[in-house]
Formats: C-alpha cells, structure tokens, sequence
C-alpha cells in the first residue's frame, strides 16, 4: 500500500499518509468534492477515433464479462504540468459513477487506466477488491506493454495491450486464489492488537490452586 | 616540317597507285605457235582472249536394246522382299490362336511375351479384340491374299476384333481392318484417325519394337472409344475426337486407371490423415475459445479497512511515462512520486 501523493509505503488501514499527511480530502481540493458521473470510456483528450472508441468499448464489456465482479475504465485528459495522475486515480474512483457499469459492480471492483497526453504518462488505480490480487509490479507490467505503441501515438492500440495483459494476469490470479485463498487474505487480514495479543498469550496460562484434602474422623475401639 | 608537306602527297599517290592493277601476261607469239604445233598449250583457253572453242559433242548411238517383256518386269517384282509362301498358312489360313501373329519371329523372345501380355490384358478388359500381324518393314503380302477377305473369313464369328497388319520399324505402312459387325458402327474416318493416332505414337520411338508397343498401347486407347460407338454411347462429339492433345489426355486418363502416374495409397491415406489432424485441431482450437469466452473469474472478497479516506478505492499501482524512447520501461521500475517527475 502506497500513498498516491508521497509514493511511500503505508499502513493499510491508515486514515491518512504518515509521511505526507494525504487523504482524499487533499484530492477534493484539487479535483472537487462532489460526485462525477462518466463512462467507462472518457477520452477527454480526444486521443481516440471513432473506430478506436468502439474497439476499446468491446474490450471493456468482453472483460467486464469474464470478470463479473470487475470493470475497467479508462479517462484521458490533461492533469496539469506535473500530472497528478495517482491522485486523480484515486479521487476519481472514489468520487466517479461510472453510468455505463451496472449497478451490481461497484467502485471497488474498478480498475481505472489514466492516460495523460500532455505529460505522456498513464497511470492505473484499483479498488479494494484488487487490493490482495494485484500489487504495483503488476500495474507496472501492464502499462509497460504499451509502452511502445504509445511513443508513437497509436494509443488505441497500446491501451488494448494493456487490458490483454490485465486480463491475463488477473485470470492467472484468480486461479491461484481460488487454489490458495488463505495466502491473500493473509495480506489484508486485520492485524492483531498487541495488547490482545498478549490476553491471547495469558488467557492460555491457567496456575493450579491446591485442594485441601479432606480427613476421615474415626473412633478407635478399646 | 619538309616531311609532313611530302606526307599527304605520298599518300594519294600511294592510293593511286594502288588502284591501277598490273597487265595479264601475253603469250610470246613464237613460244605459242611451238608450243600448238607440239599438240598441247597449257592454259591456253585461259591466257588468251581469244573466244572459248565450241565443244565438241560427241555423237551418241542409240543402244540397241529391246523393250522388256511382262515376264521379265514380273521378275523384278519378285525380287522385291515377300512373305515366304511357308509363312502364309501361318498367318492368314485360320484364326490365330494368340493375339500377336509373327511365325516369322522378327521380334525377340522377350519382347514377344510382352507385347503378348499386353494383347492379353487388352482382350480380357475390352470387348474388341486386337489381333497384330507383324511382318518386316520392307516386306510385301503376296498379291493373291486380300486383307480384307482374310478378316471376313477369320472375324465374322466370334468377338469384334481389330485386324492390324504391322511392319516394324515402317508403321507408317501399317493398316486396320475391323470385323464385319463392328464396320457399319464405326466410321471410316475414325478408323483412320485411329490408325493414324498409332502411328504418330509409334514414331516417338526409333526402336522398331518400341514402336510397335506404341502402336499397340494407342490403338488399344482408339478402340476402347470404337467400344463406345459400337454400344452407342458415344457422343457425337467423340467422332470429332482430335489425334492430338485429346489422345493424350485420354491417354493419361486410361494410365490412371491402370495406376501408372496415379498416386499411391500411402500419399492418398497420408493426405487424409492430415486433413483430419487439421480438422481436430481447428475443432479444438474453436472449442477452447468458445469455451474461454465463456469463462468467468471471480476472486474471493475479504474485508478490507478503507485507507486514506477512500470508501472504494486506495490501490495505487505504477505510473509510465512515453515521452521519449531514451526512458525505456526498464528504467522506471522505480516509481517516483507524480512532483518529482516531469513530462
């Protein structure tokens, strides 16, 4: 778990980032505190032709079909000279309402791809869902197929690389989950309080208490 | 300076005198009177010009020779290359028991047998039979057999056959009678183009019995279509049938179904158990996409604390930058926060 602002590690139930402060409250101010409604596809940079758009449309329901739970969604527009783009990731799929998702998917099943033109940077956030599936590196490996096809523009193509790679490895996860569901709950279970931890420690320590033992009174014939 | 003045000059008279030639040399008058009065002057229509002497013919006499009389022109006939009279019983007294009729055994042994074979194999697939009668190239059938009456006689009964009169290694003079039956079905011109076909066969090779093989292989080809006419399923077009590239074709069509040129089985079995592996494999392939589409994947839910406020979201995952190819993805596995990083 990193913070979007600071890129530094944090806890993974900390209301704000121990390093930098950051929360969401940061990331209304710069973007707004109200709700956003938009589809899956906003290309506000316009970096998509027609065909293009219907070509990433079909991607995102063919992945939205093989991943009940999950939808991608992708949003490219300029975000400024120094392209905050893991903080418009996260105020955005906190703050957005995809209209075009049903309903029975919600935020937490999002993956959100941002692609800024101006900066030539693209980014990619996910809900909590994802949270003990899909790590950095993952993201990482993904945006880096579409590296190419993106220096030279073809950002249509590129973009569908990424959701190939996304789609791949998330299949791979799901059956390494489903094999061995233990191993990811223990990334996010909740850790355990010291002060119970000890309790837990003591209350297993039973001392023994010594029983009198009783005497029989007997009359001694003469 | 003198010398390149007298250069040119030089030249045009050298060319000059080039030009003018030399007088032929003349008989000295007393050395040419000596010389004739000796009775021979060398060259002496040559060196001279005086006009050439007229030759002097020399008159012929007519030989007196008498005019040759009949007997002595049917003389020379028989001079020419006949068919021994003890051979005739041989060839044209009774039906031939086997298909290739050569008493005077011109061709050799082996060849015989095979040619035989063939004749046999002919006879035993074909409803006309091809009866060959082979004499030498230069040799004459005696004027007092008919050809044709031959065939009446010995063909009338029994199978339709095809009466080939063969001189090897001259089978341009190669002639074909067919049985009385089959004469009024098949036409005259096809008869000739039949044999005409067979002959043109035959001169692909300079082998004599080679080139009878031909003979035969073309002419068993042409009376497999006489089959047809005489059964009457022949089409109208097949009297039309060229000597040429139509031959061959059907040639080539008969050899298949001999199974000489045609494929063998193994190819055949091999080529269909390709396909099928193909087949399989493309089934497969199609099932398994069919059935990846249809796949679904669901991860399992976990209660996760909301982190830094954000009631749905808080994954933070890496950021690329593709402002230029000198930054390759290699090079920014370290992720750095948005501040530190420019376009």
């Amino acid at each position: 778990m990193k913070c979007p602002r600071c890129v530094q590690r944090i806890h993974r139930a900390a209301a704000a980032c121990p390093h930098c402060g950051f929360g969401l409250a940061d990331a209304d101010r710069m973007f707004g505190d109200g709700e956003v409604k938009l589809r899956s596809l906003t290309d506000a940079a316009g970096l998509f032709r027609r065909s293009e758009r219907d070509r990433i449309e079909d991607a995102l329901e063919s992945f939205g079909t093989s991943f009940p739970q999950m939808f991608v969604a992708v949003y490219s527009g300029s975000l400024g000279e120094t392209g905050n783009l893991r903080q418009f990731g996260f105020w955005l799929l906190n703050r957005g309402i995809f209209e075009d998702v049903d309903v029975s998917k919600p935020n937490e099943g999002g993956v959100l791809i941002v692609i800024d033109p101006d900066s030539k940077a693209a980014g990619i956030s996910f809900g909590y869902l994802l949270d003990p599936f899909f790590e950095e590196r993952d993201s990482f490996e993904c945006l880096s197929r579409a590296h190419s096809y993106w220096l030279e523009g073809r950002y249509c193509d590129g973009l569908l690389k990424v959701l190939n790679h996304l789609g791949k490895l998330l299949r791979k996860r799901c059956r390494q989950a489903k094999r061995d569901p233990e191993k990811y709950e223990r990334k996010v279970a909740t850790p355990v309080a010291v002060e119970d931890l000890v309790k837990k420690i003591r209350g297993g320590n039973v001392p023994t208490v010594r029983q009198p033992v009783p005497h029989e009174d007997k009359e001694v014939e003469w | 300076m003198v010398r390149k003045r007298l250069l040119v000059p030089g030249l045009f008279s050298g060319l000059l005198f080039a030009n003018v030639e030399p007088p032929l040399p003349e008989w000295n008058a007393e050395e040419r009177s000596r010389m004739v009065e000796d009775g021979w002057l060398a060259g002496g229509s040559l060196l001279t010009y005086e006009p050439l002497p007229a030759e002097e013919q020399a008159e012929e006499t007519p030989l007196a020779v008498d005019e040759p009389t009949l007997e002595e022109l049917a003389e020379a006939e028989a001079e020419e290359n006949i068919v021994d009279e003890g051979y005739l019983a041989a060839y044209f007294e009774e039906k031939p028991e086997h298909y290739l009729v050569d008493p005077q055994g011109l061709l050799g042994t082996k060849e015989l047998q095979d040619l035989q074979a063939f004749l046999d194999y002919h006879a035993g697939d074909a409803s006309i039979d091809m009866y060959i009668y082979v004499f030498d190239g230069d040799q004459q059938i005696p004027g007092d057999v008919r050809e044709e009456e031959v065939v009446e006689r010995l063909y009338s009964v029994g199978k339709p056959a095809v009466v080939a009169y063969y001189y090897l290694g001259a089978p341009q003079r190669s002639e074909i009678y067919l049985s009385p039956i089959i004469t009024d079905a098949v036409s005259a011109a096809e008869q000739r183009r039949a044999l005409k076909s067979s002959v043109v066969q035959a001169f692909a090779s300079v082998d004599p019995a080679e080139q009878l093989e031909a003979f035969l292989v073309q002419m068993s080809i042409r009376i497999y279509w006489m089959e047809r006419m005489t059964e009457g399923t022949a089409a109208e077009t097949m009297e039309a049938i060229p000597d040429g590239d139509g031959v061959r074709k059907f040639r080539g069509k008969k050899a298949a179904t001999d199974g000489d040129g045609a494929l063998p089985d193994w190819m055949g079995l091999a080529g269909g158990v390709s396909a099928s592996v193909v087949g399989g494999l493309l089934l497969f392939w199609s099932g398994l996409m069919w059935w990846k589409s249809r796949a679904r994947f669901r991860f399992p839910e976990f209660e996760i604390e909301p982190r830094l406020g954000g009631s749905h979201a808080a994954g933070i995952g890496a950021v690329i930058s593709f402002c230029s190819s000198a930054v390759p993805p290699a090079r920014q596995r370290d992720q750095v926060p948005d501040y530190m990083r420019r376009a």
